[in-house]
This record gives structure tokens, C-alpha cells and sequence, in this order.
């Protein structure tokens, strides 16, 4: 598979520099959220790097890639195209590095999070979210994450979900469904 | 008939001859920057221009990658058969084995006699 040293130099040209600088910011978080999870480092890196890797193509790139790849786009991502990315992402990322099942899934679903996630989709997921560079990243769902990697799920989504609502932006299908399946999970351990 | 006049631009610079494309084009070569050297063919990919010199660093560079990206881009414009002879002559089994996987994928044939035979229209 890809080494990280490869990807790196790799997406140091393909994104700019805000962008490369964020996701530096997810590799340091997820390495964290890794090392309290067990999660294996060297792959954690290489995921969190590539995950915003058709972040900055444009309608005329992202639009060769549909077709490349056949992608039938949902009814979210109709409406969303921001979305978008995380799709691509992961189909560029499966073809370009050989990503394995999770790590493409990892990429796929780092905007919205999705019901069942492994451990590897979680910690890119939230660590895309708390990087140092999120001006609404503070100590406390970076704790909560530490402590429970599922309660800190819940909390965040609250958080983005409510800031969708506040914003009158559309809150995708499968963050729904994500917020719902953490919920009931953490209610049912905590009653 | 595509024009071939180039009016476009690219990373902010304006392309408004084929030299101006050579010369980013060789920047970018020597930058060893594939992605752009991509992006310069599907921005410029539907003008009447030849990209032997983004193709054959390809081939130099051995990636599989951005040889299918440059087949998905330039379609018909660009004639595979030439493509496989040359990747052919480099005599890197794995390399040629890798590009062959993706070359039958991308044609829709699935043995090396069907995939001869659509290579034998592009001649």
C-alpha cells in the first residue's frame, strides 16, 4: 500500500495551502483520537491527509470524475454539492493509493459520519471536526471524544446539526441517521 | 473541426498560444507535478493541441494512474494503441501488467486477444 511520506508530498500539491494546513490539523488530531483508540497509526495518517483530496476541484474536474467513476449522485448531494468531495474523495483515493474498504469509507463519510462506523471512520470523522484550526473546536469535545469515542460523536453532531438549523442549511440524510444511531446507543448504556 | 486557438486560462495565467501551454507544460514537467500536468490536459484536452509530452512523462514516471486519467480525458484523441506499444517497450512486466488491467477495464474486454483486436482500430 501507499506509504505516508508519498501522500503527503502528493497532497502538499494538489491542495492549497489553507487546505494542506487543515488537513495537517486532522493528521495531529486523529494521531490523538488513534493513540487512546488503538487505532493503527500509519493508516490513521494517510487517511486523515487524503480526506479532503477533491476538496478544491472544480465543477468542470469533479464533473470528469462522475463520469469516470459512474457515480449516481443522491438526493443530498443533488442538493449539496459540497458533499460531493467526500464521494470523490474516497473513489480517487481507492483508485490512486489503493485504499482499502474502510479507509475509502473513512474518506466517504469524514463530512456527515453514518450509522455503524468502524473505529477508523470515527476518529477521521471527528478529527476533521476538532482539528486545532475549527474556531468552534474547544477542550471539551476533544475531552468527551477521549472518553468515549460515541458520546463524542453525539455531542458534535448536536453541535453541527444545531448550527445547520441556525444557518438554513440542508442536514444530509446520513448525518441524521448518524446523530440517531449514537444517540439511542449512548442512551442505552447510560440508563 | 476543434479550434486550436488557446484562450483559456490555467492557475491564473492566461494560455493564448501553444507555446504559452509548452511552456507551462515543461514547468510543470520539471516540477514533477503530475496533478497539474492532469488538470492542464482536461482544461485544454478538447483543443486541437498535442500532449506527447504530458503522455510520455507519464510513461517515464511509470504511473498507471495518470496514464488512465489521460485516457478517461482525451477519449478518442488519444490512440491507445500507440500508448500500449510504448509502455510495452520499457519492458517493466508489473508496470505494463498494471496499465494492461486498467486498458482492458476502460475498453470492456476481458482477454488480451479482444483487447488486440480493439487496439488493431486505433492503428
Amino acid at each position: 500500500m501507499v506509504d505516508y511520506e508519498t501522500v503527503y508530498l502528493d497532497l502538499k500539491k494538489i491542495l492549497s495551502k489553507d487546505r494542506f494546513l487543515h488537513s495537517i490539523g486532522v493528521v495531529e488530531r486523529a494521531l490523538e483520537y488513534a493513540r487512546v483508540y488503538n487505532v493503527n497509526e500509519e493508516i490513521v495518517m494517510i487517511v486523515a491527509i487524503c480526506h479532503d483530496i477533491a476538496k478544491e476541484l472544480d465543477r468542470s474536474e469533479l464533473d470528469f470524475y462522475l463520469k469516470k467513476y459512474n457515480v449516481v449522485l443522491s438526493d443530498d448531494e443533488v442538493i449539496n454539492s459540497d458533499l460531493l468531495h467526500a464521494k470523490i474523495g474516497s473513489l480517487i483515493c481507492k483508485d490512486k493509493y489503493g485504499f482499502s474498504d474502510d479507509m475509502v469509507n473513512a474518506v466517504r463519510y469524514h463530512t456527515t459520519g453514518r450509522e455503524n462506523m468502524s473505529l477508523l471512520e470515527k476518529v477521521i470523522y471527528l478529527a476533521d471536526k476538532t482539528e486545532k484550526g475549527r474556531k468552534y473546536c474547544t477542550s471539551y469535545y476533544v475531552d468527551i471524544i477521549k472518553d468515549d469515542i460515541d458520546r463524542g460523536i453525539v455531542e458534535l453532531n448536536k453541535w453541527v446539526i444545531k448550527n445547520l438549523v441556525d444557518f438554513n442549511r440542508v442536514i444530509s440524510i446520513d448525518g441524521i441517521k448518524c446523530y440517531n444511531y449514537y444517540c439511542s446507543k449512548v442512551s442505552r448504556y447510560e440508563k | 473541426m476543434k479550434s486550436n486557438r488557446l484562450t483559456d486560462c490555467f492557475n491564473g495565467e492566461v494560455i493564448s498560444s501553444s507555446a504559452d501551454l509548452d511552456r507551462l507544460i515543461d514547468f510543470y514537467i520539471d516540477s514533477l507535478d503530475s496533478e497539474k500536468l492532469w488538470r492542464i490536459l482536461l482544461a485544454f484536452g478538447n483543443y486541437d493541441y498535442c500532449f506527447t509530452k504530458i503522455i510520455d512523462y507519464f510513461i517515464k514516471i511509470k504511473s498507471v494512474y495518470y496514464l488512465m486519467e489521460a485516457i478517461y480525458v482525451l477519449n478518442d484523441r488519444l490512440n491507445i494503441c500507440n500508448l500500449y506499444y510504448k509502455v510495452k517497450e520499457l519492458d517493466d512486466d508489473k508496470f505494463f501488467k498494471d496499465f494492461v488491467d486498467e486498458v482492458k477495464f476502460y475498453l470492456v474486454v476481458s482477454d488480451d486477444d479482444s483487447l488486440e483486436k480493439v487496439l488493431e482500430r486505433y492503428q
